[in-house]
């Protein structure tokens, strides 16, 4: 997949393919994918490739945390 | 608790009662205490201004006594009337990353040690929050202030990091704001 890890985070991966960005944060077996729209798409299907995945859309609940995403602004609550 | 009054702060002023009524209070069931902080200490995550409150009430882990339990519940009546409340990320901000900072001084009444609070803006959001209380006694001041801003510093550093591996170069200057 070519995902850099940061040195920051162990838990966040990141790409960069033509400028364009593409963020994938883990944790234990939650995922969820931020950045270029068709990378995104790209991404969703290699990952299909190799493991078991469930796509849930767009994120409404990570760990306990609720998120509201509109078109230009997110909630967190 | 469903019948309850809102409360317009997380907490009453004068923490100091906190500390002085400890030992007269009746002891309260520490495993729920902890339950509940524990709780709370995760709901900090989205709810930047009960940071402080909790911080407070953490320290308090190993004895609870009633007026922890009510200033607890206290941040829950709090928490009831601001119900609706999240964190509101929007796009189109930029990446200046502002950092402010602030510290009681001897604020502890049992060790004089001081509490710092920091909080980080990206843009015109705030990204990270924190409270601790520091692990040397400051002895003015500016000492205090000081130790609040390097603790501030340390997590400025970790964010211009994370901030350089996702935007791939190395981001302005990050101011951080103290007082005196």
């Amino acid at each position: 997949m070519r995902f850099n890890k940061t040195v920051a985070d162990d838990n966040l991966y990141y790409k960069v393919v033509d400028g364009r960005p593409l963020i994938l944060v883990l944790y234990v077996d939650d995922l969820f994918l931020t950045g270029d729209e068709d990378m995104i798409v790209k991404c969703k299907k290699d990952l299909a490739c190799e493991f078991e995945m469930k796509d849930l859309g767009l994120m409404h609940y990570f760990l306990g945390l609720e998120v509201w995403q509109g078109p230009n602004e997110t909630f967190l609550g | 608790m469903m019948n309850f009054k809102s409360m317009a702060t997380p907490m009453e002023a004068n923490l100091k009662k906190l500390h002085d009524s400890t030992i007269s209070s009746d002891r309260v069931d520490p495993t729920m205490y902890r339950q509940l902080i524990g709780s709370l200490l995760y709901l900090v995550n989205t709810r930047p201004y009960i940071c402080y409150a909790v911080n407070a009430l953490s320290k308090h882990m190993v004895e609870p006594r009633q007026v922890h339990w009510v200033a607890a519940k206290h941040v829950l009546r709090y928490l009831h009337g601001t119900i609706g409340y999240s964190v509101r990320y929007t796009t189109g901000d930029g990446v200046k990353l502002e950092g402010f900072t602030d510290s009681d001084w001897a604020g502890s009444a049992v060790d004089r040690k001081s509490t710092s609070g920091c909080c980080f803006n990206l843009g015109s959001t705030m990204v990270s929050w924190f409270n601790k209380k520091l692990t040397s006694v400051a002895l003015s001041t500016t000492e205090g202030e000081y130790i609040a801003t390097c603790a501030a510093c340390k997590e400025a550093l970790w964010l211009r990091k994370l901030l350089a591996d996702l935007s791939g170069h190395q981001i302005d200057v990050t101011v951080i704001f103290c007082d005196k």
